[in-house]
């Protein structure tokens, strides 16, 4: 059981280490061996992922790998907010404040942001919003996993919705401040997935992103 | 690139026992038991003396049959030279290494 869990750490380290230090990677792989031998397995194996972990910010690919998951992490609270924000009333609920000031100081009287003659509209915005959140929270899983593919897809789905419910605000005489929170969450998402997609391309010149795993 | 700053105390610990024998090839894991550095240690030392091109590294067949390659490592020229001259400084000083 120890040995079994010494291999699992040992391979988070190799995948910490990455393609730079791949041989590194197979030597500490094959040194659990003779560490299994000696008792020490685990012992062994959680030095050499905190060794992996502490080489990362020294090499470009390393510092890809943090800084992308800094990223998806930061991507969290953005879903958040909008989960929070939809089950407080956000953005078309009837139980919505009078207003984004009054929304957000809880202070203004409440007042059904739905009129009778849109209010028909109402499920299919809150499918909108909820897919919106949705792609949000998926987003980092696949910044994580380096799959461009899917970002792409995703980023144009999320696009899309954000467009749709725009305009479906627009054309239903809502509020337009509660675009807000949607539109900066987009722009933030789409700015660093394609900032880390670049980034990872000047790293991987012969390996283009896309290319494996797809 | 030359090294200005002064090898630090595991450095010197592997400097040494690299130096005793430094024709032979030896694996990490018997590296780390004869120095007392734990992997997370020993390893980033490795790969950072590989690269500033104070160690060598290679994959030599087990001593035991079935078992796959290991990596074995020796100083290089340029590495046994530092260990040398770490040694003399160290001896001239009065330093004495305490055993762990």
């Amino acid at each position: 059981m120890t040995a079994k869990l010494a291999r699992a750490v040992t391979g988070l380290a190799e995948a910490c280490l990455g393609d730079h230090r791949r041989e590194w990677a197979l030597a500490m792989r094959t040194e659990l061996d003779a560490a299994i031998d000696d008792g020490k397995p685990l012992t062994f194996a959680v030095g050499c992922l905190m060794g992996a972990v502490r080489d990362m910010p020294t090499h470009a690919e390393g510092r890809f790998t943090l800084t992308s998951h800094v990223v998806a992490l930061g991507l969290f609270p953005i879903a958040a907010m909008l989960i929070v924000g939809t089950a407080s009333g956000f953005p078309f609920l009837p139980s919505g404040h009078a207003g984004i000031a009054g929304w957000l100081a809880g202070s203004g009287a409440p007042s059904s942001l739905l009129t009778p003659w849109n209010r028909g509209f109402a499920p299919a915005l809150a499918v909108l919003i909820w897919a919106l959140i949705a792609g949000h929270l998926l987003m980092p899983w696949f910044i994580v996993e380096r799959n461009w593919t899917r970002v792409g897809t995703l980023a144009r789905v999320n696009s899309a919705a954000t467009v749709t419910l725009f305009l479906f605000t627009g054309v239903l005489f809502l509020d337009m401040a509660f675009m807000v929170l949607p539109m900066a969450a987009l722009a933030i998402e789409l700015l660093a997935s394609w900032n880390l997609y670049r980034w990872q391309a000047d790293i991987f010149v012969d390996a283009p992103p896309g290319m494996a795993g797809t | 690139m030359e090294r200005n700053r002064r090898p630090s105390k595991q450095m010197l610990r592997l400097l040494d026992a690299l130096s005793t024998t430094p024709n032979e090839w030896r694996h990490g894991y018997d590296i780390m038991k004869e120095t007392g550095l734990l992997s997370g240690t020993l390893y980033p030392l490795l790969m950072r003396m590989t690269d500033q091109g104070l160690v060598e590294a290679e994959w030599r067949e087990p001593a035991q049959p079935g078992r796959p390659a290991r990596h074995a490592y020796r100083l290089t020229a340029q590495g046994l030279a530092l260990a040398r001259t770490t040694i003399g400084e160290r001896s001239s000083s009065g330093f004495k290494e305490v055993p762990v």
